[in-house]
């Protein structure tokens, strides 16, 4: 039942924190370890997740060229990602990774071999203008649980810097030495953690994102100069200790429309639980849903009032022998989007108006509110021949395409609508959401010349068959 | 669904695993490429530009490339700002844009740009070798063109919902009216930036070379 579900709605499902993983992560059996020629492991096995890496062996002239260690590779192309790897462990220290280097050779083009290798250059010539870096994360089909929480298992992952970027060091950008220079090793950390399995704290134009969010390593984007993403913040800890840590994970339980999405006032039961180590003990919960209201009751339930898409905290304090002696603050975070049947942007007269633009011409004009993205998902336009609610019907029903097969609709937000000839036509508007359906009309007279009037519809009431909206109160303007 | 309630704890692990079990095979499981992008302003975009193009989206598919999953766009061209975009015998530049859905597999790329046909856009583009299209900056060089509905004129928006959302142009928030910004507004100042001309300054990702080719330099700009 479960499987039947993703399968047929996987687009409605998303993980619940608003860091996000990218669904895949390494196993404990990708423990990496480096040999001695009698076969003894070298490292210590510390119970760690222990990623073994490469470094393809291009010189990056942008970088400092020193290399006191003369190895013919510049000392600051491998310190400054030794310190990215090192920066996660550092941070996150309940999460149990680690990491190796294995070594440098030619690697030529990147490859699905299993092994994480890092590139200063792009071999496929793949990564675009202001692309910094690219983590290529490749399962191997097989799955693997960390948790009680199932990933894809990652068989192989790349990373590769853009060779057209100028790299500065960290210990140089922070002494001032910079001329718009990009911090190789800010943008290596964000980039291993995604090889870790983590996506970004917020995308590039995605609104609600709060600077926990932006000021994360794991955010979409590095400036220049700008060395703050060598340190992962909490966000980025409580991500990979998800992982590879005790985790906490928040759970919403509600009779809404979809996952992640209701009706107001909707009532929303929240429950925070612990994965890990058996020793995890919840000692309390705080949380803020989001809507100015906030809760210490363990697995509260709140009812959402009013509509916006709200981001949801839960402060978890537990403590655990995996990071004893040490208590760990987990905070996750998800949204939901409390929706009300679709109505018109503040200050409009209705739901949508008609300009005429050129005789038979004429140009919809859509008030629709769609200020919470999520809330308005469908719409579909119809013309009928007539003036008035009792001329919807099939028989009326205008054919734009000419192909004699009934009437057509429209599926586009505002479209221009050109009607076939002069007369007097009913233009009907469904939009709807997850909350409910609205539908409504406008008579419009059309005339060959330049010209014609729209009029709102006389009554209100459900004009379309299985829909039990409202009519829509459209608005006249002339053009 | 009974009405005990709708658990949405699931995390994406799980669907994709589901997902790869279906495909049954390694080359068609999703993958995830994860981008670290560098801050862009419009005229380093309008730069770093081989074309910059207004058109509408006319066709979708994805295709396995040799590195996973990509999504070919079709974009009819309305008219061009910079640059001669190759364009098909319909007069279509090809954008190819990284991940996608093919046969039920996703290739996940934080930070790629989502286009739905049927969608008036604003693209500046950078050239590939085979004469396909990237966006600049990934979404940052696309803007998608919609009606403002306090005047019924074409404003632009840039807006991204994570990858895991389903995601459809057609209702894209409006922004603040303040906020607003007009399709005449945007391609005044694209095309102030190509008369004005390049500054000389690097840009993450671009040679020099290539942006001197492309640009004309502002004067006094070395």
């Amino acid at each position: 039942m479960l499987f039947s579900l993703l399968l047929a709605h996987p687009l409605l499902i998303q993980p619940a924190f608003a860091w996000r993983h990218t669904g895949f992560a390494w196993s404990p059996d990708d423990d990496c370890q480096e040999y001695d020629s009698e076969g003894n492991a070298v490292t210590e096995d510390d119970g760690r997740l222990r990623r073994c890496w490469y470094l393809d062996d291009n010189i990056e002239d942008s970088l400092p060229q020193d290399d006191v260690d003369g190895d013919g590779m510049p000392d600051a192309q491998f310190d400054e990602l030794q310190s990215a790897w090192d920066n996660w462990e550092d941070a996150a220290q309940c999460a149990a990774i680690a990491n190796e280097y294995m070594g440098s050779d030619d690697f030529g083009l990147r490859a699905y071999d299993g092994a994480t290798v890092l590139f200063y250059e792009d071999p496929g010539d793949e990564v675009a203008v202001g692309v910094l870096g690219v983590t290529y994360s490749i399962p191997d089909g097989a799955s693997v649980t960390w948790n009680d929480q199932r990933y894809s298992h990652l068989g192989d992952t790349d990373i590769v810097f853009n060779d057209q970027v100028d790299w500065a060091t960290a210990a140089d950008i922070d002494a001032g030495i910079c001329n718009n220079e990009t911090s190789i090793q800010a943008v290596a950390t964000h980039e291993i953690g995604h090889s870790w399995g983590l996506g970004h704290s917020c995308e590039e134009h995605e609104s609600g994102c709060s600077e926990l969010y932006t000021s994360a390593t794991m955010n979409w984007a590095s400036g220049s100069c700008d060395t703050h993403q060598d340190v992962p913040n909490s966000d980025d800890v409580t991500s990979i200790t998800n992982i590879y840590g005790p985790s906490v994970l928040i759970e919403g339980a509600h009779t809404g429309t979809s996952d992640r999405t209701g009706a107001v006032p909707w009532d929303v039961t929240f429950t925070a639980t612990v994965g890990g180590d058996d020793s995890v003990v919840v000692v309390s919960q705080h949380w803020n849903f989001g809507d100015g209201e906030e809760s210490d009751e363990i697995n509260p339930t709140h009812t959402y009032t009013s509509v916006g898409q709200f981001s949801v905290t839960a402060s978890v304090v537990i403590e655990s022998d995996v990071c004893e002696p040490q208590t760990v603050q987990s905070t996750s975070l998800g949204y939901v989007v409390a929706c009300e049947p679709p109505v018109p942007e503040e200050g409009a007269d209705g739901f949508f108006e008609m300009q005429v633009l050129d005789g038979l011409e004429w140009q919809t004009v859509n008030h629709t509110d769609v200020s919470t993205y999520g809330c308005v998902d469908t719409i579909v336009w119809e013309v009928y021949k007539g003036s008035g609610e009792g001329d919807i019907s099939d028989a009326n029903k205008v054919d734009f395409n000419g192909d004699d097969a009934g009437g057509d609709t429209i599926g586009a937000w505002a479209p221009k609508i050109t009607f076939p000839e002069a007369g007097d036509y009913v233009i009907v508007m469904n939009v709807g959401g997850p909350a409910g359906l609205q539908a409504g009309f406008l008579h419009v007279t059309a005339s060959d010349s330049s010209g014609g009037c729209a009029s709102a519809p006389g009554a209100a009431g459900s004009m379309v068959a299985g829909l039990a909206g409202l009519a829509l109160l459209g608005r006249r303007r002339r053009a | 669904m009974s009405d005990a309630g709708r658990i949405f704890s699931l995390p994406l692990g799980v669907l994709l695993g589901a997902l790869a079990l279906a495909g049954g095979g390694v080359s068609l499981v999703p993958s995830a490429h994860a981008t670290s992008l560098a801050t862009l302003s419009l005229e380093q975009l309008v730069d770093a530009s081989d074309v910059i193009t207004r058109g509408t989206v006319t066709d979708l598919w994805a295709d396995l490339g040799e590195h996973g999953i990509n999504t070919h766009v079709l974009v009819a061209v309305d008219h061009t700002l910079k640059g001669t975009p190759i364009v098909n015998s319909a007069g279509q530049v090809e954008i190819l844009v990284p991940g996608g859905e093919l046969d039920g597999n996703y290739s996940l790329v934080s930070g790629a740009p989502r286009y739905g046909i049927g969608e008036s856009v604003v693209l500046l583009l950078e050239q590939r070798t085979d004469g396909t299209y990237l966006n600049v900056g990934l979404a940052g060089g696309k803007y998608t063109v919609k009606q403002n509905p306090a005047d019924a004129t074409d404003m632009v928006v840039q807006f991204a919902v994570p990858y895991d959302r389903k995601w459809d142009y057609r209702f894209i928030p409006n922004p603040a009216v303040a906020d607003r910004v007009s399709l005449a507004a945007l391609e005044a100042r694209i095309s102030a930036r190509i008369t004005l001309g390049w500054d000389g300054q690097a840009i993450p990702g671009a040679s020099l070379e290539h942006l001197r080719s492309i640009n004309h330099l502002q004067a006094g700009a070395r």
